[in-house]
C-alpha cells in the first residue's frame, strides 16, 4: 500500500513537470511591450482621463498572441503567425489600466505593462491652490 | 494710495518706501514661522494623535502646497505702470493644528501678500477662517508745480477679519470681511474692506476651464485714505477730493494643462472694472493723464508652474 502511494507521487510529480514543460515549450522566446503615454496625468484626483494610447509588442518568435486590457480583461486584438504588432485607441480612464500580451491559444500571459493615472492635486475640500483674497 | 496701488513716479522715493514694504512683508512672515512653530511646539504631544485623526478627516486643511511659475504675463492697470514680459509667480500655502500662511502672487493679476490665519471650523462645504493679512503695499505719489516736487504717501494696509470658503464639488465661494489699519490709519468701520469670489471649474478632456467672478468693496474712510486728498494736500494740480465706498468687480478665466504631475500649463486672462468712487480722483486722474494709463485693469499670462 505504501509503495502503491509512493509510485502514484512520482506519475503525479512527472505529469506535473511534463505539463510544465509543455507550457515552457508553447511560448520560449522573448517578448516586449510598450505602451505610450505611460501616464495619464488630470488636473485634480477624482477626474476622468483621456489617453491616446500607442501599444507595441514585439517576440523573438513567430506565434499567435493577443492584447488584453484591464479592468475587464478585455480582448483588444489577436495577430496569427506574427511577431510584431501595434495597436492604438483613445481611453478614458478614472483608474490606472494594464495591457498584457497572452498567447491566444492558452491565454498564458506572457508580458504586463500598465498604464498610470496621476493628478497635480489631491481631492479635498477646499480649493486645491491658493485663492486671492484681494 | 494704495498699491495694488499707485506706482512711483518719482524714483527717488523708491528705496526709502520699499523697504518699509519689505520691513512689513518680513515681518509678516517672521511671524507665521513663529505662528507655525509654536503651533507645531505646542501640540507636539498630540501631533500623532492629531494626524491620525486628520487622516480619517477628510475635510481637514492640515498641510501643505507650494508652486512656482515663469512665463510671459502683460498687465495694464490705472494703479500702476504697465508691466510686460518675464514673469514670475509663487502660490504656498502651509496649515499646522489650524493655524496656517499663504501666499499667492501673480497670476491673478494682482498679489496675495503674506496671510497668517486660524481654521477654527470645518466641514464638508465649509470652512472658517480668522485672518490677519497686508492687503496693500506702500503707495507714492509726487509731481512738479513752481520747480517744487510735492509729495503723497501711503503706508502698507494691514487688515484683520474673517474669511469663509465654501466648496461643492468645482465650484467655489469665497466671503472675506477685514478691518482695515496701519500706523498713520484707523477706522471706525467694523468691514473696511470685503470681498466675494465665485469659481467654478469645468474639465473639458484633460483640460481645466476656470472662470472666477469677483466684487471687492472698500469702505469709505479706506477710500479716502488710498484715494482721497485732503483740503491741506490739494493744490492748483491736484483738487480736494473726498469719496464715499466703492466697489470693484473682476472677472478672470483661465485653461490649464498638467503636462505632468507636477507640472501645469496655464493661459489666463482677468479684467477688472474699477469703481467711479476710485477713478474719479485726481490723484488716479493726474496719473492717467500723465501716463497714458488704462482706467480697466488686464491681465494676460502664459505660465508654467511645478507644484511641490
Amino acid at each position: 500500500m505504501k509503495n502503491k502511494h509512493r509510485l502514484t507521487f512520482i506519475v503525479l510529480l512527472a505529469f506535473n513537470v511534463q505539463s510544465s514543460t509543455a507550457a515552457v515549450i508553447a511560448y520560449t522566446g522573448t517578448i516586449a511591450l510598450s505602451i505610450k503615454p505611460k501616464e495619464c496625468v488630470v488636473y485634480k484626483e477624482g477626474d476622468k482621463c483621456y489617453a491616446n494610447t500607442n501599444i507595441k509588442w514585439k517576440a523573438s518568435e513567430i506565434g499567435s498572441f493577443c492584447l488584453f486590457r484591464t479592468p475587464g480583461d478585455i480582448k483588444l486584438a489577436c495577430w496569427n503567425g506574427a511577431n510584431e504588432g501595434r495597436f492604438s485607441e483613445s481611453l478614458v480612464m478614472d483608474k490606472p489600466v494594464e495591457y498584457y500580451v497572452a498567447l491566444a491559444d492558452n491565454s498564458e500571459i506572457l508580458l504586463r505593462e500598465t498604464l498610470n493615472l496621476s493628478w497635480v492635486h489631491k481631492k479635498s475640500s477646499r480649493p486645491e491652490h491658493t485663492w486671492r483674497i484681494f | 494710495m494704495n498699491d495694488g496701488a499707485l506706482d512711483l513716479p518719482n524714483k527717488k522715493l523708491f528705496g526709502r518706501n520699499y523697504m518699509i514694504y519689505l520691513y512689513s512683508v518680513m515681518r509678516t512672515v517672521l511671524l507665521a514661522l513663529m505662528l507655525v512653530s509654536y503651533a507645531s511646539y505646542s501640540f507636539a504631544e498630540e501631533a500623532l494623535t492629531e494626524d491620525k485623526l486628520q487622516q480619517d478627516d477628510k475635510n481637514s486643511r492640515d498641510g501643505y502646497y507650494f508652486s512656482i511659475g515663469t512665463g510671459y504675463w502683460n498687465y495694464e492697470s490705472p494703479l500702476r505702470e504697465e508691466l510686460n514680459g518675464l514673469a514670475f509667480v509663487i502660490n504656498g500655502r502651509y496649515q499646522r493644528n489650524g493655524f496656517f500662511v499663504e501666499l499667492a502672487n501673480g497670476s491673478s493679476g494682482t498679489s496675495n501678500l503674506p496671510t497668517l490665519g486660524y481654521n477654527f471650523y470645518g466641514t464638508e462645504h465649509w470652512n472658517l477662517d480668522l485672518l490677519y493679512a497686508i492687503t496693500d503695499g506702500t503707495g507714492e505719489f509726487s509731481y512738479e508745480m513752481d520747480g517744487k516736487t510735492h509729495e503723497m504717501s501711503t503706508l502698507p494696509i494691514s487688515g484683520v477679519g474673517f474669511r469663509a470658503l465654501g466648496s461643492w464639488g468645482n465650484t467655489t465661494l469665497q466671503l472675506v470681511g477685514l478691518n482695515s489699519f496701519n500706523s498713520e490709519f484707523r477706522s471706525d468701520t467694523a468691514v473696511d474692506y470685503a470681498a466675494l469670489w465665485l469659481g467654478h471649474r469645468w474639465q473639458i478632456k484633460n483640460w481645466s476651464l476656470n472662470g472666477l467672478v469677483g466684487a471687492k468693496y472698500r469702505s469709505s474712510d479706506l477710500m479716502n485714505y488710498s484715494f482721497g486728498v485732503t483740503e491741506r494736500e490739494a493744490d492748483k494740480i491736484v483738487s480736494a477730493y473726498e469719496t464715499s465706498s466703492g466697489v470693484d468687480y473682476t472677472a478672470q478665466i483661465d485653461l490649464t494643462y498638467p503636462i505632468r504631475k507636477n507640472v501645469l500649463f496655464q493661459i489666463y486672462a482677468t479684467h477688472t472694472q474699477f469703481s467711479d468712487e476710485m477713478l474719479h480722483s485726481p490723484i488716479i486722474k493726474l496719473l492717467s493723464k500723465s501716463e497714458n494709463r488704462p482706467e480697466k485693469e488686464q491681465t494676460f499670462g502664459i505660465l508654467l508652474h511645478y507644484v511641490f
